[in-house]
């Protein structure tokens, strides 16, 4: 797991009242977890950009250990939390009928959330789905990294785009991500995206964190440590 | 073939493993100075006494936890530790113990913390940090706190020094140089050269956003509750829960004054952490108050887990969620825990209770469990309590009647559990919070009792000759009463189970080793053995004992 942290464990850290124990713990009810409460607690503490990774790990090797490796908080920077799904959920069918396809997109709820994001819509396999909040409307991003450079390594890509999306982040904005900059900026590059209608994810993310936690899977959080040391604090 | 270990070197092993657990717990604050200064000092100078005197003194060193994650930075710090660990230059087993001896009873006796202290801490991990790196000063300084070597408190304020000092200097070779002018950098410098006054408020922030430190103590916290869950004892279970404790607080309180205990990439660790500390804490807490309550304690195995799951879980989600998160039951232990099978029963003898190494620290009557207390019959008549009593004042203070009192009695002698008992008593109109209270400490002096009417069974079957008799009232007493010291003191008396006196003194000195005849038993047993040079050393440990001690 690394220095990822379980999405299910952060939320429950920013729902957690102050100062209260339990014999349950902080929290009283697992539940509070799927709430918009918890969801908008996620975006109150990260104020950047949210991107989803959407791979299969035994599809995509190369990208599974990238994104389970320290350096991907290295790469997003404090401004841009990353997820990606926990690979301990069972593993979908590979098999070669004829609804093999169907089968795999019809066992993987991110997937689900990314075509719902985008009205239904499938996206390319693997790739990275952009949100500027998860609580009020935003406009999705996706962008594919199916390789068409294949002796360039995918981390490369992943770190050109996530390049990209930090310049494109302003936290504090009303939007926190410039959407539309983005998109031209991976025009430019030739990296092929989709773009979202305005949309607000929340309930759909709610689904996908109920779906993955209803399975013992969840999402992997990966931030980077902003600079937070006052100068002083001694005593 | 490997020579088996002497009997003096295995009593030495166990006098040092209590040690050990009490450095721990003194640490952590759970053992008084009152209990250190009458209970475990004494046995420090007893065990001390032997690890100078007994040839196999590997063992002993063997025992002490983890020595060898101390050695490869020993030649360093040890030199500023109290004791001088080395005076020569690299360490043995009995520098080890003289001077883990030194610093744990120096660091448990009060709760102080000394500015001297902390600037060992502070040159040693800069040492470390200076020749191995961050990873290797974090580890050595969390190593440092499980070993009892420093108190928790000493091992936040260094760790914090050095982890902001590294945030105000573009690379870690210059963190040295706000501590010490190291103009010549050879090794007496480090040693030698005074300290710069330290003070962090100047520091500017160079590098806020360093985290490798940070992940290095989170990861450890890691590894140490996965420790914990693997637990292979109760003894383990509880030396575990101990270290969890002072970790988390070290954990939480060093992310805190560096400033990112809210930061979103700890956040979910850190709030982990916090759940295993309130659970350590609830854990310790329970054990300290029943070692210091003198009353029957139990055996909180499932303490906290099972307080949790009746209190407030609402279901089954919820309690996966805590035995996932959170070191609330030994993995070993929770197959049981999801049968209900929460009572002692069944359970395997590690897990029953506290051994004899760790009994005599964390409380003496610390082996059975609410059950063990509660749910049995008396194992004699109401008349011999009555007989008994009169020696014993076991009515002294309760606020009963004499009827109320002949009612407990009765349903006590002859109930099958805590349930019957309760039962009849309401039958007969006696009940309510005042009576259970005195049930509670009735029960509690009833084991004196019981104790009694053993050691006059045994006297009887004595004098009418039959030793084999008198040698089983004895096993009983021990099996119901294992931290009862005068019960091994009779069984080496009557030739020993098997005709092996040698360990029931042994038992009896491991328990209460602050008694010369004890001592002397154990000295005839083993010169009756052949082991003539050990039983020198215990005879002369009794004799110093009846020159030193005051007599009661």
């Amino acid at each position: 797991m690394g220095r990822a942290q379980p999405l299910r464990e952060l939320m429950e850290s920013l729902i957690a009242p102050p100062d209260r124990k339990f014999y349950t713990g902080t929290i009283k009810d697992p539940r509070a977890v799927f709430s918009d409460k918890g969801i908008e607690a996620l975006d109150a503490k990260h104020r950047g950009s949210f991107v989803l990774f959407s791979y299969d790990s035994a599809v995509d090797a190369d990208l599974a250990k990238y994104v389970t490796s320290n350096a991907l908080a290295d790469d997003s920077g404090p401004n841009i939390l990353a997820l990606y799904q926990l690979d301990r959920a069972p593993k979908p069918s590979h098999g070669l009928a004829a609804h093999g396809v169907e089968s795999l997109i019809k066992q993987s709820p991110l997937i689900d959330f990314v075509t719902e994001t985008f009205d239904g819509k499938l996206q390319p396999v693997p790739g990275m789905l952009v949100l500027g909040r998860l609580s009020s409307p935003t406009t999705a991003i996706y962008v594919s990294l199916n390789r068409t450079e294949k002796e360039r390594p995918i981390s490369d890509r992943v770190r050109e785009v996530l390049r990209l999306i930090a310049d494109a982040t302003k936290p504090g904005t009303p939007d926190v991500l410039n959407s539309a900059g983005l998109g031209t900026a991976l025009g430019l590059r030739n990296i092929p995206y989709s773009s979202s209608r305005p949309t607000t994810v929340l309930e759909k993310f709610a689904g996908l964190l109920g779906a993955l936690w209803a399975h013992k899977s969840d999402l992997l959080a990966v931030a980077k440590l902003a600079a937070s040391v006052k100068t002083g604090g001694g005593g | 073939m490997e020579a088996a270990e002497s009997v003096l070197s295995q009593l030495t092993r166990r006098l040092f493993g209590q040690l050990w657990a009490a450095g721990r717990l003194a640490a952590a604050g759970w053992i008084s100075s009152d209990r250190l200064r009458d209970e475990i000092f004494p046995r420090a100078l007893v065990a001390r006494f032997l690890a100078e005197r007994i040839s196999d003194v590997a063992p002993v060193a063997k025992l002490l936890p983890d020595a060898a994650t101390l050695t490869p930075y020993i030649e360093f710090p040890l030199a500023f530790a109290p004791g001088g660990w080395l005076r020569d230059g690299h360490v043995n087993g009995k520098q080890y113990v003289d001077a883990l001896l030194d610093t744990w009873l120096m660091f448990g006796a009060g709760p102080t913390l000394t500015k001297g202290f902390v600037e060992w801490v502070v040159r040693a991990m800069l040492r470390v940090l200076h020749r191995d790196g961050v990873l290797a000063a974090v580890a050595y300084v969390i190593d440092l706190q499980r070993d009892g070597v420093i108190r928790t408190d000493v091992a936040i304020e260094g760790a914090w020094f050095v982890l902001r000092a590294r945030r105000a200097v573009a690379d870690d070779t210059a963190v040295a140089s706000l501590f010490l002018d190291l103009d010549d950098a050879g090794e007496r410098a480090w040693l030698e050269q005074r300290f710069k006054s330290i003070d962090a408020n100047p520091w500017p922030v160079v590098r806020g956003d360093l985290d490798d430190d940070l992940w290095a103590i989170i990861e450890r916290v890691d590894d140490e509750i996965a420790n914990v869950r693997t637990a292979a004892s109760y003894d383990d279970w509880i030396a575990g829960q101990t270290f969890l404790d002072n970790l988390t607080t070290f954990a939480k309180a060093v992310f805190r004054r560096l400033n990112v205990a809210d930061a979103l990439p700890f956040a979910a660790a850190l709030h982990r952490f916090e759940e295993v500390r309130a659970d350590a804490g609830g854990l310790l807490a329970s054990v300290s108050a029943l070692s210091r309550s003198g009353e029957w304690p139990y055996t909180p195995i499932y303490g906290s887990a099972v307080n949790f799951e009746v209190m407030g879980a609402p279901d089954r989600e919820a309690i996966e969620r805590a035995l996932e998160q959170r070191a609330i039951v030994p993995d070993e232990l929770q197959e049981r825990f999801w049968r209900d099978e929460r009572g002692v029963a069944g359970l395997a003898p590690q897990w029953k209770g506290f051994t004899l190494a760790l009994a005599p620290i964390v409380g003496r009557a610390v082996f059975g469990d609410k059950h063990f207390a509660t749910r049995r019959r008396l194992p004699f008549t109401e008349e011999q309590v009555r007989i008994a009593a009169d020696n014993s004042n076991i009515f002294v203070g309760l606020d009963v009647e004499d009827a109320e009192i002949r009612a407990m009695l009765l349903a006590l002698c002859t109930a099958g559990d805590h349930e019957e008992t309760r039962e009849r008593l309401h039958e007969r109109g006696v009940a309510g919070e005042r009576i259970a209270d005195a049930v509670a400490v009735l029960l509690s002096r009833c084991a004196v009792v019981e104790i009694t009417v053993m050691v006059d069974a045994m006297t009887q079957r004595l004098a009418s000759g039959d030793r084999p008799g008198a040698l089983a009232v004895v096993a009983t007493a021990i099996e119901r009463y294992p931290w009862y010291a005068d019960a091994y003191d009779m069984e080496a008396e009557l030739g020993g189970l098997g005709g092996n006196p040698v360990a029931s003194a042994a038992d009896a000195l491991l328990l209460d080793p602050m008694q010369p005849k004890r001592w002397r038993t154990l000295a005839d047993a083993l010169q009756t053995r052949g082991h003539a040079a050990d039983a020198g050393i215990a005879r002369t440990i009794g004799d110093r004992l009846t020159a030193s001690v005051p007599r009661p």
